[in-house]
C-alpha cells in the first residue's frame, strides 16, 4: 500500500451549506477555477502569500482572471480542513495586466508587482503572471487564454528571457499577434532586468522599452532601481489608460 | 486640459455592474420621501440636543430655573417641541433607523467595520491613527464634562452616540443615491453604443472607482453574513481527495471536470446517495450524472470526512492507481 501522507493534501475541505449554490451560480469557467484554487489550497493554504489577506478570522484569497474572492477559514486541529465561507466574482475590476519572464527573474516579478501593488488594491489593475496556474492545471491553455484577454502584457527581458524555448514559442506569438491588432489589442511594454541583446527580438521595438535599455535593472544600486521602478510603475499605468481608450 | 483619466468595461461587466448595484439598492429600499424625513430627523436630533445644552446650562448656572427667565422658558419650549418631532419622526424614519440598526449588529458580530464605516482603499494606517486620536479626545472630553456634572455628561454621551448613528445612516443614503446616479449612467450606457453585448465601454476613472466602492461594501457584506452563518450553521462532511485524483480529474475535458468537481462539493453535504454502491470494505462508488465517471470515496461518519481515493468508470473498472488510506489524525 503506497504512502498514505504522500497521497492526500493537508487539509480536508467543508464547504458551507450556502456556497455551493453560490459557486453554481457563477460562470462554467470560475466554478472550475474556484474548486481548482480550492484544491491547491487544501494542499497548502499558504500557497499563494501574495494574493490572501486576513480579514477577521477568515482568509479572503482574491484571484486575478477570473476575478474571484475566495473566503476561507483554517482549522489547524487534527484533522486539518479548511471551510470555504464565500465565493464571489467581482464585476467592477480594473484591466488585466500580464507579465512573461523567466524563471530566473523572480525577483524582479516580484519588485514590480510590489510597485503595482496600490493600483491593484484600487482595483484599477490585476496583475497575472504563471503563479496562478496550479499543479496538474492544462497550463498551455491557461497561458493563452490569460494571454489572449490581457490589456496589457510585461516583459522581463533578460538573457534567460530570451534564451527561453517556451516564451519564444508560447508566449510571444499570442502577444505579438494580439499587440498588431488596432481593435481589442494589447498594449506591450518590455523592462530591461538584466544586460541582454535585446536587439535579437526585432518585433518588440525598443520603444516600448519602460526604462533605459543600455540600463539594465540589475545594474543599477537599490535607490537608483526603486526610483527606476516607480517611474516604470507610472508607464504602465499610462499603457493601461492607452489600452482603455482604444477601440475594445 | 488634461484629457480625464478613463477605465474600460466590457458590456458582461457593465451588466454585472448594474445587478451589484441594484442589489444594493435592494438591501436599503428608502424612497426619495422617507430621505426627506431624514433630513428634518436630523434636524429635529439637533434642536433638541441643543436646546437640552442650553437648558442645562440655565440650570447649572441658577441651579434651578428662576420664574421670570426668559431664555429658560424658551430652551424649555424648544426642547418640548423638537423631542416631539424627534418622537414622531422616530416612526417616520422606522425603516432607515431599522435598517442602520441591522448593518450596526453584523458589523459588531463579524468585527467587519467597513460595513459601518465608508470603504477605503488606500493605507489603513494614517486613518486608524486619526481614529485614536479622535476616539482619545472624546473620552478626555465626556470624562472632563462627567467629572464637571453629570447633567452635562449624560446628554452629551447620549448626543455622541446619536451622531455616531445619524452619521452612519446619512452615508448610507449617500450611498444609496449614488448607486441611483450610476444605475441611470450604466443603464444608459449599456443601452447606447454599439450592439448588445459586444466590445468595451471606457469610463471615467472616478466613476469606475464610485461603482468599485459601492461593489466593495456589498460583497463586505455579503461577506459579513456569510461568516455570520459559519458560525451557526453545520458543514457536513470534509472531503479529503488523493493527490491521484486531482491528477485523474485535470486531464480531462473541462466539461467533465466541472460535473465531477460539482458532485465532489454535492458529496460533502450529504450522506452517501441514493444511487451510490456500498462495496466491502466500506467503500462507496458514486455514479457522476452525464458522464461515464464515478467517485469512488469512503466515509468516516465519526469524523465526519470522506475520503476520496479515486476516480472510477462506471463500467466497474477503476483508475489504475491503487486506493490508499488517508491519513488519520
Amino acid at each position: 500500500m503506497a504512502d498514505a501522507t504522500n497521497e492526500f493534501p493537508s487539509y480536508g475541505i467543508r464547504f458551507q451549506k450556502s456556497v455551493l449554490e453560490k459557486i453554481s451560480q457563477l460562470s462554467p469557467r470560475a466554478q472550475l477555477e474556484v474548486y481548482r484554487v480550492v484544491n491547491e489550497l487544501a494542499e497548502d493554504p499558504n500557497r499563494f502569500p501574495h494574493r490572501v489577506e486576513s480579514r477577521e478570522g477568515c482568509l479572503v484569497y482574491g484571484h486575478p482572471d477570473p476575478p474571484l474572492e475566495i473566503t476561507y477559514r483554517i482549522t489547524d486541529t487534527d484533522p486539518k480542513f479548511m471551510t470555504i465561507v464565500d465565493v464571489v466574482e467581482r464585476a467592477v475590476v480594473g484591466a488585466l495586466v500580464v507579465v512573461s519572464y523567466s524563471h530566473k527573474d523572480v525577483k524582479w516579478r516580484d519588485e514590480l508587482r510590489k510597485f503595482l501593488k496600490p493600483h491593484v488594491r484600487q482595483k484599477r489593475i490585476r496583475i497575472w503572471d504563471d503563479t496562478a496556474i496550479g499543479a496538474g492545471e492544462k497550463w498551455r491553455e491557461e497561458i493563452k487564454r490569460a494571454f489572449g484577454s490581457a490589456n496589457v502584457a510585461i516583459l522581463l527581458m533578460s538573457p534567460d528571457f530570451l534564451e527561453s524555448d517556451f516564451i519564444a514559442q508560447e508566449e510571444l506569438p499570442v502577444l505579438l499577434d494580439r499587440a498588431k491588432k488596432k481593435e481589442g489589442g494589447v498594449e506591450l511594454r518590455w523592462i530591461a532586468v538584466r544586460p541582454s541583446d535585446f536587439e535579437l527580438q526585432p518585433e518588440v521595438a525598443a520603444d516600448q522599452a519602460l526604462n533605459e535599455p543600455k540600463r539594465p535593472l540589475s545594474t543599477l544600486r537599490k535607490p537608483a532601481w526603486e526610483t527606476e521602478l516607480t517611474n516604470v510603475a507610472r508607464k504602465i499605468m499610462a499603457a493601461v489608460e492607452k489600452a482603455a481608450a482604444s477601440p475594445g | 486640459m488634461a484629457e480625464p483619466s478613463r477605465t474600460v468595461l466590457s458590456r458582461e461587466q457593465i451588466r454585472q455592474a448594474l445587478a451589484v448595484l441594484r442589489e444594493e439598492q435592494q438591501a436599503h429600499p428608502i424612497s426619495a420621501a422617507q430621505r426627506r424625513f431624514f433630513v428634518w430627523y436630523r434636524i429635529s436630533v439637533w434642536l433638541f440636543f441643543i436646546s437640552l445644552f442650553l437648558l442645562i446650562g440655565c440650570l447649572v448656572r441658577f441651579s434651578e430655573i428662576p420664574r421670570g427667565d426668559v431664555w429658560a422658558v424658551i430652551f424649555f419650549a424648544l426642547l418640548v417641541v423638537s423631542f416631539l418631532a424627534v418622537l414622531m419622526l422616530f416612526f417616520l424614519n422606522i425603516k432607515l433607523i431599522f435598517y442602520t440598526g441591522r448593518e450596526f449588529r453584523l458589523a459588531l458580530k463579524t468585527k467587519l467595520w467597513q460595513l459601518a464605516t465608508q470603504m477605503h482603499t488606500g493605507r489603513r494606517w494614517p486613518r486608524r491613527l486619526m481614529v485614536g486620536i479622535g476616539a482619545f479626545l472624546l473620552v478626555t472630553l465626556l470624562a472632563a464634562a462627567w467629572i464637571i456634572h453629570p447633567y452635562v455628561g449624560i446628554p452629551l454621551a447620549v448626543a455622541l452616540l446619536t451622531f455616531i448613528f445619524l452619521r452612519f445612516a446619512r452615508r448610507r443614503l449617500d450611498m444609496l443615491a449614488n448607486s441611483e446616479q450610476l444605475v441611470a449612467y450604466l443603464t444608459n450606457l449599456d443601452a447606447g453604443e454599439g450592439p448588445a453585448g459586444i466590445g468595451h465601454v471606457a469610463i471615467p476613472t472616478g466613476v469606475f472607482e464610485e461603482i468599485g466602492a459601492i461593489e466593495d461594501i456589498h460583497i463586505q457584506r455579503r461577506r459579513a453574513k456569510a461568516i455570520n452563518e459559519s458560525r451557526h450553521s453545520g458543514h457536513g462532511y470534509a472531503v479529503v481527495k488523493s493527490r491521484a485524483m486531482i491528477a485523474d480529474i485535470a486531464k480531462l475535458d473541462e466539461a467533465s471536470q466541472l460535473k465531477i468537481e460539482v458532485r465532489i462539493a454535492e458529496l460533502a453535504s450529504e450522506s452517501p446517495p441514493a444511487e451510490a454502491t456500498l462495496e466491502p470494505g466500506g467503500i462507496w462508488r458514486v455514479p457522476v450524472t452525464e458522464t461515464p465517471y464515478e467517485i469512488v470515496c469512503r466515509q468516516d461518519q465519526a469524523a465526519r470526512r470522506i475520503d476520496l481515493l479515486s476516480l472510477g468508470q462506471s463500467d466497474g473498472t477503476f483508475s489504475p492507481r491503487p486506493i490508499v488510506e488517508a491519513p488519520r489524525g
